[in-house]
């Protein structure tokens, strides 16, 4: 599914240059739950900024599904995410003036689907994810848990391929930051492609593969039988 | 239309969250397009509404124009007048109809007896075509009949609708009734519609033309008193209409050149422009003045959003990483705006209904049509518009620059969007430059009309005002002229004898509002043009006691007399103007004028009074005693010794002891008569005056903003400094020294675009230059002195913020 090679990211300040990223090449494959992991300001961030197409500032290649991302435009970028990707935020970022409903619905209005559409979407993602009696709350209104349940409904609700994930438990205390990878894992065996970010081994033992980044360079993969804890 | 009513539903959430934000940008936008919605009021009603009448565009004001004499509106002779209808109403001319009227204000009236106390109506005389013409009906009855136009059987009039409920409570058995005027009983025809109020809203009734007879004004070619208008035929253009009209002029000019040389020339212009066209430049004046305060207010509105985008960052980058394209999201944030903008436009709406009423009051009666001046569907349509362009205006440029979020700044763990970028603050700069620039030029043309204002209420107008009492007589007419004179010197006399009373003098006309009767005098011994002299001011018919009653003071010879009434030896007085304009500096009292064949002997120099307003030099003239040329209207001033006011009771007493008939009307103290000479620029001064504080107090609060804003940010910097040993002094200094430089910057653009823009106001200034330096300077200590202030409050917070705290928090 994705496709990384020789990816490079710096930051220019005035006639210094800070390299973030260093010839990164990866490959993702469609079904898998990659976790990316690494000190502080080794650039997992920003590996994942690029893999959402969020960043455009990188040099290198990166094909997903057979498309050439480096080669489109920003605005064809941004069509492709929103039609293929979704994001869970560490720090959840629902929109506060809005509903659960309504950011949930925010998305799928953003990708012009039809409003009889959207209302089943919505109705169904609230079905699943157990959040039927929440959705006329606010954010400010619910535990960080449920904010991030409805942090990750609000990401597949598109029903997107790819679901980047950045410290997806870390605001979270360990029996809720639990649930939340219970929810990647059966999302991810019901065949969505999963990039996580995170400092936790324990949440990366719900993947089947690690990679390693150490001062902007890949340091290391490490393939493993997948492991949920019991 | 979905999304866009989602837009709209999530704009109304976002503004009632932050409330402090939302109620200030309302009150700011709606005083903003509150002020432009209220003077938009005025110029619609006054410039813009057509006029009450049918099919108004294609009636005309003609005026009787003689170039060389400077005169561009004067009126028609009823010779030429029934030459133009005769020559000029044909099948295949411009003209459909023409009609003629006279009313001066004050001057033309009827007295109406047998209804309580004795009254002075303001009558204007029309001719036949007049109610045809204006393609107007009357409300009740009818208009006045062609064959009702004819001397002997003009006895009937219309009341207009003001005074019909004024007077009989809008009693409908009035018309047909009887009433009785100038002692002689007048049908009742018609009453008029409220909105009919040509020539002039004072008018009470019209009546006939045809009542004005040889005795009232001499019906002679060279004397012009009738004004008129026309109707133009379908199609026909102004200009065509013009060119005939001038034809037939100048014909006459030619065949009556002792009367008409000269006089070859109409100058014509739509009615409309003719009743108000001289508020225009004032008007105009205010409404480039309030669009500049609501450019201030949109400045303002602008920097705050700025501001507020740099605390959305976040929300903003979320949406845009859950797929909003550029576009949806300046969809958004416009849609904010606008609502904003058009819910302070509803409270503008509210302002200006409220105003236009304070506005009208304030006009103090000097604009014309100001009962058609209410907010109207156009004014809700005009309001609507400039709400949504205000939104736009001041929502694109945060919403352009908001809408491009930082997308990894705003999603990181804690991050808010980031500290604001240089390009950000650079527009927030430069917003508080214009800002300030518009204010100055706002200031600046307040600070001209109150230094105008200034001068034109401390100009000497050559009498004294103070302890005055002055008011309107008329006399019924007498069989003999000498029982005229009678009447006249027996109530003089009566009032005179009253115990407070000092002087007591007579006229024709109030000092300040001209009225001089333009007669022409020959100098004996001189040839040619040298020969012939008409008073730049007029002449004035007065009575001996008006002198001592205004306190125009003697400057050689003596005043009239009672024995010079009696017109045995006519003498006649003449102001300085006259005097040096004749004999330079020779002694004038001693020489002799011709007025016809009569010689007038020069007995006196009186200094000069500003006879044609207080903004108009004093012109030459000269005063001729009352016994020369008798009048039946006749203005009387009291010069007391304590509040002439207080006397105005015992005055009518003493005039109706005398003649029980005699209508008394416009009681006033004379001070009061000679502020309403300043009603329009004092008018214009408050409201200018008024805009321009508004537009200091929202720039004053705009730099507020931005130094308040900028330290915000710039705590965490501010706190570093404090512990590396920067004192209290030197960030206070710092942080006003960077407001003062925007400030100054602004000042600068300001001062220039002023000295441009002033030149709009010459037209309306007295006594000050449009460049006046005081003035410039006083602006600019003024706006810096706000500006000083409005860096000095955040300033001071800056330096006390404690070192500790502001590095913990960060």
């Amino acid at each position: 599914m994705i496709r990384l090679r020789n990816v490079e990211r710096a930051y220019r300040t005035g006639p210094v240059t800070t390299w973030v990223l260093r010839r990164i090449d990866l490959d993702v494959g469609e079904g898998e739950f990659v976790t990316v992991m690494g000190p502080s300001g080794s650039g997992k961030t920003t590996l994942l900024s690029i893999l959402g197409m969020l960043d455009a500032a990188w040099s290198g290649e990166y094909w997903f599904r057979d498309e050439a991302v480096h080669a489109l435009p920003q605005k064809k970028r941004a069509e492709l995410a929103k039609r293929h990707i979704g994001f869970v935020f560490q720090s959840y970022h629902l929109l506060d003036s809005l509903t659960v409903a309504e950011n949930l619905d925010l998305p799928l209005s953003y990708r012009n689907v039809a409003k009889a559409e959207r209302q089943a979407l919505v109705a169904e993602a609230l079905d699943r994810f157990q959040i039927v009696g929440k959705k006329d709350l606010y954010p400010s209104q619910l535990s960080g848990g449920q904010q991030q349940l409805v942090g990750v409904a609000r990401a597949v609700i598109g029903n997107p391929a790819l679901l980047l994930a950045d410290e997806p438990t870390g605001n979270l205390h360990s029996a809720q930051a639990d649930e939340i990878m219970k929810l990647f894992k059966r999302l991810n065996d019901e065949g969505t492609t999963i990039v996580q970010v995170t400092h936790s081994e324990r949440n990366a033992s719900y993947g089947n593969r690690v990679v390693q980044l150490l001062d902007g360079w890949i340091a290391g993969t490490t393939e493993g039988e997948r492991q949920a804890p019991r | 239309m979905e999304s866009w009513i989602n837009d709209l539903r999530y704009g109304l959430r976002t503004l009632a969250k932050s409330l402090g934000f939302t109620l200030v940008a309302l009150l700011t936008l709606g005083l903003g397009i509150g002020a432009n919605a209220a003077i938009f009021s005025v110029v619609q009603g006054v410039l813009l509404r057509p006029l009450p009448y049918q099919e108004p565009e294609r009636l005309v004001r003609v005026f009787h124009a003689h170039a060389e004499q400077g005169v561009m509106d004067g009126s028609f002779s009823p010779q030429d007048f029934d030459d133009l209808r005769r020559e000029l109403l044909r099948d295949d001319g411009a003209w459909e109809r023409l009609g003629a009227w006279f009313f001066v204000p004050g001057h033309s009236t009827m007295t109406l007896t047998g209804q309580g106390e004795p009254r002075r109506l303001e009558a204007a005389m029309v001719s036949a075509d007049f109610f045809p013409i204006l393609g107007v009906q009357a409300a009740r009855g009818r208009t006045l009949l062609p064959e009702e136009n004819v001397s002997g059987r003009d006895r009937a009039v219309v009341l207009s609708h003001r005074f019909w409920r004024r007077a009989f409570a809008a009693d409908p058995r009035i018309v047909g009734g009887a009433l009785r005027l100038e002692g002689e009983r007048f049908t009742v025809a018609g009453v008029m519609p409220p909105s009919f109020q040509f020539p002039a809203r004072e008018v009470d009734l019209w009546a006939p033309i045809s009542l004005i007879g040889e005795d009232d004004i001499p019906h002679l070619r060279g004397l012009r008193w009738m004004q008129v208008a026309g109707r133009l035929r379908p199609g026909a253009t102004l200009a065509s209409a013009g060119a005939q009209t001038d034809a037939l002029l100048g014909r006459l000019a030619i065949a009556y050149p002792d009367t008409n040389e000269g006089w070859g020339a109409a100058r014509l212009l739509p009615l409309q422009e003719a009743l108000v066209g001289d508020v225009r430049p004032a008007l105009v004046v205010l409404l480039a003045a309030v669009a500049g305060v609501l450019l201030i207010a949109c400045a303002n509105l602008a920097n705050l959003l700025l501001a507020r985008a740099a605390t959305r960052g976040r929300e903003l980058a979320v949406r845009a990483a859950l797929g909003a394209g550029r576009r949806r999201l300046l969809r958004q944030l416009l849609t904010e705006s606008v609502l904003l903008a058009l819910a302070g436009g509803v409270l503008g709406l509210f302002l200006a209904v409220w105003g236009v009423d304070a506005l009208v009051a304030l006009a103090a009666g000097e604009l014309p049509r100001p009962d058609e001046v209410t907010p109207d569907a156009r004014v809700v349509a005009f309001t609507f518009a400039v709400s949504l362009l205000t939104g736009l205006a001041f929502g694109l440029l945060p919403a352009l620059r908001a809408s491009r979020p930082d997308l990894q700044g705003g999603l990181k763990e804690g991050g808010r969007g980031g500290s604001e970028g240089r390009g950000r603050s650079a527009a927030r700069n430069g917003l508080v430059v214009a800002e300030t620039a518009l204010a100055v030029v706002l200031l600046v043309a307040a600070g001209l009309m109150l230094r105008s204002f200034w001068s034109l209420v401390h100009v000497d107008p050559g009498f004294r005002a103070e302890n005055v009492l002055s008011l309107s007589l008329t006399f019924p007419e007498y069989p003999e002229p000498a029982q005229l004179a009678a009447a006249r010197d027996e109530v003089i006399r009566r009032v005179g004898e009253l115990p407070a009373v000092i002087a007591a003098g007579a006229s024709k006309t109030l000092p300040l509002e001209g009225g001089g009767e333009p007669y022409g005098f020959t100098v004996p011994g001189r040839a040619g043009a040298l020969a012939e002299v008409q008073p730049q001011a007029g002449t004035f018919i007065v009575s001996p006691g008006y002198f001592r009653a205004l306190g125009i003071p003697l400057l050689a010879g003596r005043i009239f007399t009672a024995r010079d009434d009696d017109g045995e030896r006519p003498v006649v007085v003449v102001n300085r103007a006259f005097s040096r304009q004749l004999w330079g500096g020779e002694e004038a009292v001693g020489k002799t004028l011709l007025l016809g064949e009569i010689p007038l002997e020069v007995v006196g120099v009186v200094g000069d009074v500003r006879s044609g307003g207080l903004a108009a030099e004093p012109g030459s003239a000269v005063y001729i005693p009352q016994s020369l040329a008798p009048r039946s209207d006749m203005k009387l001033f009291l010069r007391t010794a304590a509040d002439p006011l207080a006397l105005a009771g015992a005055v009518r007493e003493a005039i109706w002891g005398f003649d029980r008939d005699l209508p008394i009307s416009d009681v006033a103290a004379l001070p009061q008569v000679v502020a309403e000479d300043v009603a329009r620029p004092r008018f214009l001064t408050i409201l200018l005056g008024l805009f321009g504080a508004l537009a200091l107090t929202l720039a004053a609060v705009g730099l507020y903003g931005v130094v308040a804003y900028g330290v915000g940010q710039r705590t965490h910097e501010i706190g570093i400094r404090m512990a590396l040993g920067a004192r209290r002094g030197q960030v206070l200094a710092g942080v006003v020294a960077q407001g003062m430089s925007w400030t100054l910057l602004g000042l600068a653009l300001g001062l220039a675009g002023a000295f441009a823009a002033s030149r709009l106001l010459a037209g309306l200034l007295f006594g000050v230059a449009p460049t006046d330096a005081l003035t410039f300077a006083g602006v600019a200590v003024v706006l810096a002195a706000a500006a000083l202030l409005a860096s000095w409050l955040p300033a001071r917070r800056a330096a006390s913020i404690d070192p500790l705290t502001a590095l913990r928090s960060e």
